[in-house]
């Protein structure tokens, strides 16, 4: 029952939302649901310390029957970052997301990502994870057009259908995998992979239909499009929440089939994974140079990001992993907080265009300490989270003797940094230019839950550089779970209550 | 005693963050009251200075870091006590300088913030014991130097070289980060004592040209050596104090310093003293040359900065004890003289306005105490008896001449060098302060009276402390000789002395002087060569080469993330098939044998024939249709198709929904047909045959892959147990409703929620769209 509240406590707030037409109590409702699965996600982390693996029947149903639940470190890490981040967008959003919106179920839909999210997370039956990556693809298609503006519509027209081809994919690759194996479970699949591993190279073209889908997911090199094309266009609170969660859990997938079924045949996987992750981190830092949108800048950087993660994953070593679970957190905070900022700046000035931005720094210094925080986070300088990020990923790549890639993912810092210097000098310090005349807001509007959660955001992202060492034990202890799929398939299949 | 220092370290930084909340408090004496913990600081140390002996050191241990094994413990021996008083010291006087300086600025505490934050960064830096620390010290002056160069931030100028700043920092530090991981792996200990007491050198190993180079790059863009000098001059907009701050004690030495805590773990090679020697080299004869041919007093000192890093640069490539010896007493010189002139150049700005030595004549009436400062400032730049620059200039010319092998070319540029550095000093000296009837007389803004002690007080106490130590160098000689002890590994007798007797480097000195006193004369004619020299060499103008070269990468990323992200839809949609597919076949060549399943396929019915042969004839027809409602009657009769093979192999649940789905998405396509633009064929002829094989290959594809699935015989445990189970546990007699409902309840509420999700976002589009055209109808009316 434990795992199944993370996708109970979200259904419940989609169903109250049906019921419930003002706005506010939707916004206070839904900050109190985020609270909920905030604190029951972080109610997980004792258990999972206890029990290693936390498994769920549903129904009832043993293990390669029905639909196992299954929640290792890694996933209860992954819930409990979401959780955060979905709590303080949540909070932001009751301000910054403009009332029609929240009216017509603006909350509605990000529980429905939530749900969705959440879902993935804790899966354990494949297609079971099919149906949940549809629930938040639905809910953040229409969150991203809601509104109906003509640059949202056609972002997210994008968005949906390259992402239905991702989709498309993955439920190719379920049908091939059960035809062939003739179980969804994801325990039951290792072990029989495992069994019949010199059929191996016969399930490739199954397994590579879905990790291409979750490249997709995961907007890696070269299936990112849809990410830049959309990222830009809803409202901030949306993009951030996207930002935060979406392809964190396309990422996550691949981290669970490479360690339960990718990893048999090593050679293939490993050199594809790990060059298609230098790849989106070069070409997604590249391309952030050229842009002048806020927003459009920190979308291609998550691109790059990725790719950090990705590499991690290659290395495929204790540290490695662990360096790419801890990275995926520290991206999570920094890129939504970034994301967080640009809102602001979009409320305050109406504009993200850097061309005519200017002067934020002097009109609001507060804002301009949050926005360096996560900028020089992302960028990966100390004390903040992304420096401890960069340096586990750089020592898991010397350690494992990929010293050309670990060079690689080093220099794209600097090329990070000078993004991220760019728009400080362009938003925060340099003058508006006088030809460019921006409409200002008439009256100065409230921000004080933006606010706050910006800061609780910023923070946090201190804190986890700061006192980086307990999550970097948590991660490796993870990271050792993922690289032992024994542990997990005789967790599920011999489960007993 | 020592202990302390953790604690003031700490409070530097806790200060820093708290200075916008004190500010309102204390407003003008936030300096001043700030001022106290540098002071704190440089009287522990000195403390620390006169008991140390010639062989400690002293650890001071802390269980708190980021990671463990980088806990932020803290080394003071002689290099880190000669480096932390320069900091701390010169860090009060600025500080009591600023409060004066900047009292007419606005955002004082962001000022005060960045300086005590990059105070804080710095002396953890060099009394850091541990590598990784030493190195998240070392990115934080990098990350504070660039607010502090940018605090001008309205001006382009101030943009453009704190940006320059920093990514050049950055980049050395990144350089440096990954030498130190190296360096980590290799040892297993970031522990800069471990390093020292196991005398553990990297020499040998493979990867030790990586780390050196790496080492060098960062010393080299910390240190502004040629060719990344050029972010210093730029380093300029910031405020006098900052220049000061900069230049005399903290951000470029900790290259020098680095190469020093280094040298017991990569330094003495072959490789290490020639690269140093060359760009040491380089850079000292170009920094003095460069600093002959400017105008304002603030460029001409950073042009003699550069020559002076060089120097010590180029003593640590030397690689003697007596160079080394030269190398750290050249950096107190330095200090304490660049300090003092930097502030000499803020009174002067401020009690005249300007900056030009050429504009600027007879100051010495206005501001008479700090000429007679700026006067033992500049002999000790000089390098003149009775100041320390004498000992200092002494010292190197010694270990130039004494340089193994190499004295033939080291000797000479030194010397260049140091002759223009004299010429530079009488210039300047002469230019501000000696009335000149030519010059039209300098008016002044505040005359010296009007001035705070606290403004005037650096200059003049640094101006002093040259003279004292130049005068009883020997207070010098034990803490040099623990330093020593720890840089070479072996101690040795130092003596420092103002007079050395007549000898070889007494000659030489007397002639660089000759040599200095001429170019002054004949500055005019030299000037102008140099200025036609300059203006030459700006064709090739550094920092405006690094950011067209910016430009260019600018440029060069958007012409090709334009042409990756170009924004047309079937491009995605093809990259995604066709890498798809390039991935399929790659790891389709890797099985070599291929066997057909053993059983065969099964022979085909004719009724499946027929079914499959109208299903097939409608895709063709489906492609060429004229018309949009033909296309999709078409793809309806797919569709029927479909459900009809369910139907055959008896799944007549299956085909029912199919016939179902078929048929609502047809009534819908016909219900919106009407709203649709005109069909119209836009794609031409070419591309729809490309189109058309990446079709058929992908459907050859997905056939092949379907195929090869039959060569694994399926195992039916699942289904097996549907079957079984679904009327004795499930209690249901349909087996399908039994898994949607039961086995796999939780796939089919997420279904519904995807439903739900969709039902309420149609409506709210369209909620959306009504609000919006009543809107427009309103503001019509």
């Amino acid at each position: 029952m434990i795992l199944l509240a993370h996708i109970l406590l979200p259904f419940t707030y989609i169903l109250l939302a049906l019921l419930i037409k003002k706005a506010s109590i939707k916004s206070r409702l839904a900050v109190l649901f985020a609270t909920f699965n905030l604190l029951w996600a972080l109610a997980l982390l004792p258990i999972v310390q206890f029990k290693d693996i936390i498994v769920v029947q549903v129904g009832g149903w043993a293990a390669p029957y029905g639909i196992s639940l299954v929640a290792d470190r890694f996933s209860v890490f992954m819930l409990i970052m979401t959780a955060i981040v979905f709590f303080l967008v949540t909070i932001y959003a009751t301000q910054s997301v403009d009332k029609a919106r929240r009216k017509s179920g603006h909350f509605f839909f990000t529980f429905g990502i939530l749900m969705g999210v959440n879902g993935s997370f804790i899966a354990g039956d494949i297609f079971n994870l099919y149906v949940w990556y549809e629930v938040m693809l639905m809910s953040s298609f229409i969150l991203m057009s809601l509104g109906g503006e003509r640059a949202q519509m056609e972002g997210s027209i994008k968005y949906l259908i390259l992402n239905l081809i991702s989709a498309l994919f993955f439920v190719s690759g379920v049908g091939l995998l059960y035809g062939n194996l003739g179980t969804l479970n994801m325990a039951d699949l290792s072990a029989i992979i495992s069994e019949k591993s010199h059929m191996l190279t016969h399930l490739n073209p199954a397994l590579i239909l879905m990790v291409v889908s979750f490249a997709i997911k995961g907007a890696l090199v070269p299936f990112f499009f849809w990410l830049p094309a959309s990222y830009h266009t809803p409202p901030p609170a949306v993009s951030a929440l996207l930002a935060g969660l979406l392809t964190k859990v396309g990422i996550y997938s691949l981290i669970r089939f490479y360690t339960l079924f990718l990893y048999h045949d090593a050679p293939f996987w490993n050199q594809l994974i790990l060059w298609m992750g230098v790849l989106s981190m070069v070409i997604g830092v590249f391309a952030a140079s050229s842009q002048f949108d806020f927003r459009k800048i920190l979308s291609f950087h998550i691109i790059s990001q990725v790719g950090y993660v990705v590499i991690g994953l290659g290395f495929y070593t204790v540290s490695g992993i662990a360096a790419a679970i801890f990275f995926l957190a520290h991206n999570m905070l920094s890129k939504t907080n970034a994301f967080l900022v640009a809102g602001w700046v979009k409320r305050q000035k109406g504009t993200l265009n850097l061309k005519t931005l200017g002067e934020v720094y002097k009109e609001s210094p507060v804002w301009g300490v949050l926005f360096f925080i996560s900028a020089f986070s992302l960028a990966g300088l100390p004390p903040l989270s992304g420096f401890i990020g960069k340096y586990l990923i750089i020592k898991a790549g010397i350690e494992a003797n990929y010293i050309v890639v670990a060079l690689i993912a080093l220099f794209v810092g600097l090329f990070t940094l000078f993004s991220m210097v760019k728009i400080w000098l362009e938003v925060f310090w340099k003058d508006v230019p006088k030809d460019r005349v921006v409409k200002i807001p008439e009256k100065k509007r409230k921000s004080q839950y933006m606010l706050t959660a910006s800061i609780i955001m910023a923070i946090l992202i201190v804190a986890m550089g700061l006192w980086a060492q307990p999550i970097v034990t948590y991660c490796e202890q993870a990271a050792v779970d993922l690289l032992n799929p024994e542990l997990y398939i005789d967790r599920v299949l011999n489960f007993s209550r | 005693m020592g202990n302390i220092l953790l604690l003031l370290i700490g409070l530097l930084f806790l200060v820093g963050v708290l200075v916008p909340f004190i500010y309102p408090v204390l407003k003008k004496r936030t300096g001043v009251v700030l001022s106290v913990l540098p002071l704190v600081i440089f009287i522990v140390l000195l403390l620390e200075l006169l008991s140390i002996g010639s062989r400690e050191s002293i650890i001071l241990d802390s269980t708190w870091g980021f990671l463990s094994g980088m806990e932020f413990s803290y080394r003071l021996d002689g290099l880190s006590i000669i480096f932390g008083l320069l900091i701390s010291g010169i860090g009060f006087l600025i500080l009591l300088f600023s409060s004066y300086y900047m009292a007419k600025y606005d955002r004082q505490p962001h000022f005060y913030t960045y300086l005590t934050l990059f105070m804080g960064a710095m002396t953890g830096l060099v009394f850091a014991d541990n590598l990784f620390v030493l190195f998240v010290f070392w990115e934080l002056t990098s990350v504070a130097s660039f607010f502090l160069i940018g605090f001008d931030h309205h001006l382009e100028k101030s943009r453009q070289a704190s940006l320059q700043a920093l990514l050049i920092t950055a980049f050395g530090g990144l350089c440096l980060l990954f030498a130190i991981i190296l360096t980590g792996n290799i040892t297993g200990t970031y522990r800069i004592s471990e390093l020292i007491n196991y005398s553990i050198h990297l020499g040998n190993h493979p990867h030790y040209y990586l780390i050196l180079s790496l080492v060098l790059l960062a010393a080299i863009t910390k240190s502004a050596q040629f060719p990344f000098h050029f972010w210093l001059p730029g380093a300029m907009q910031a405020p006098t104090p900052i220049s000061a701050y900069l230049h005399s004690a903290t951000m470029v030495n900790a290259g020098v310093f680095l190469l020093l805590r280094l040298y017991p773990v990569i330094g003495g090679t072959v490789a290490w003293k020639y690269l140093l020697i060359l760009t040491g080299g380089i850079t000292m004869f170009l920094g003095a040359f460069l600093s002959m041919g400017q105008r304002d007093l603030k460029r001409i000192l950073a042009f003699t900065t550069i020559s002076a890093l060089g120097t010590m640069v180029l003593l640590i490539g030397i690689d003697t004890p007596n160079s080394i010896k030269a190398a750290i007493v050249f950096f107190i010189v330095h200090g304490l003289y660049k300090g003092g002139l930097f502030m000499i150049a803020g009174i002067i700005d401020k009690s005249t306005g300007s900056r030009d030595i050429y504009e600027l004549n007879g100051l010495f009436r206005g501001i008479p105490v700090t000429a007679i400062a700026a006067l033992l400032a500049v002999i000790s730049m000089a390098g003149l008896p009775p100041m320390l620059g004498f000992v200092g200039k002494e010292l190197v010319y010694e270990a130039q001449i004494q340089a193994p092998g190499i004295s033939w070319i080291v000797l000479p540029l030194g010397v260049g060098a140091n002759i223009l550095m004299v010429a530079v000093s009488i210039t300047v000296f002469y230019e501000l302060f000696v009335f000149n009837k030519n010059k039209p007389a300098t008016k002044f803004k505040y005359h010296e009276r009007q001035f705070p002690v606290t403004f005037l007080a650096g200059a003049v106490l640094l101006a002093i402390l040259g003279l004292g130590l130049g005068m009883s160098p020997r207070f010098l000689e034990n803490i040099l000789s623990n330093a020593l002890y720890y840089i070479q590994g072996h101690s040795m007798e130092i003596k420092l002395r103002l007079w050395h007797g007549f000898n070889q480097v007494l000659m030489l000195s007397i002639f660089t002087i000759f040599c200095g006193v001429a170019i002054f004369l004949f500055r005019k004619p030299v000037n102008r060569v140099i200025s036609t020299f300059i203006n030459w060499l700006d064709r090739y103008h550094l920092p405006t080469l690094f950011t067209s070269v910016i430009n260019y990468y600018i440029y060069l990323a958007s012409k090709n993330t334009r042409r990756i992200q170009h924004g047309y839809h079937r491009f995605y949609l093809l990259t995604f098939f066709l890498v798809t597919i390039a991935l399929i076949s790659l790891q389709q060549f890797r099985i070599t044998e291929v066997t057909l399943p053993e059983s065969g396929f099964s022979p085909v019915k004719w009724h499946v024939a027929l079914l499959l042969f109208i299903a097939s004839l409608s895709v063709i027809f489906a492609v060429f249709a004229k018309t949009r409602l033909s296309a999709i009657l078409a793809m309806g009769v797919i569709g029927y198709g479909i459900g009809m093979l369910y139907l055959f192999y008896g799944a007549v649940d299956l085909a029912i929904t199919q016939f179902l789905v078929e048929t609502i998405i047809m009534i819908v396509f016909v219900m919106v047909i009407y709203y649709l633009p005109r069909f119209a064929i836009l794609s031409s002829k070419t591309s729809r045959i490309r189109d058309g094989i990446i079709s058929i290959a992908v459907g050859a594809f997905v056939t092949l892959i379907v195929l090869k699935a039959q060569l694994i015989k399926p195992d039916s445990r699942v289904s097996d147990f549907f079957v079984e189970n679904s009327y004795t546990l499930a209690h249901g007699k349909n087996i399908i409703n039994t898994i949607l409902i039961d086995f796999r309840s939780l796939d089919t509420l997420g279904e519904m929620v995807v439903i739900t999700m969709a039902a309420a976002g149609v409506f709210s589009l369209f909620r959306f769209q009504i609000q919006r055209l009543k809107k427009k109808e309103e503001k019509k009316e």
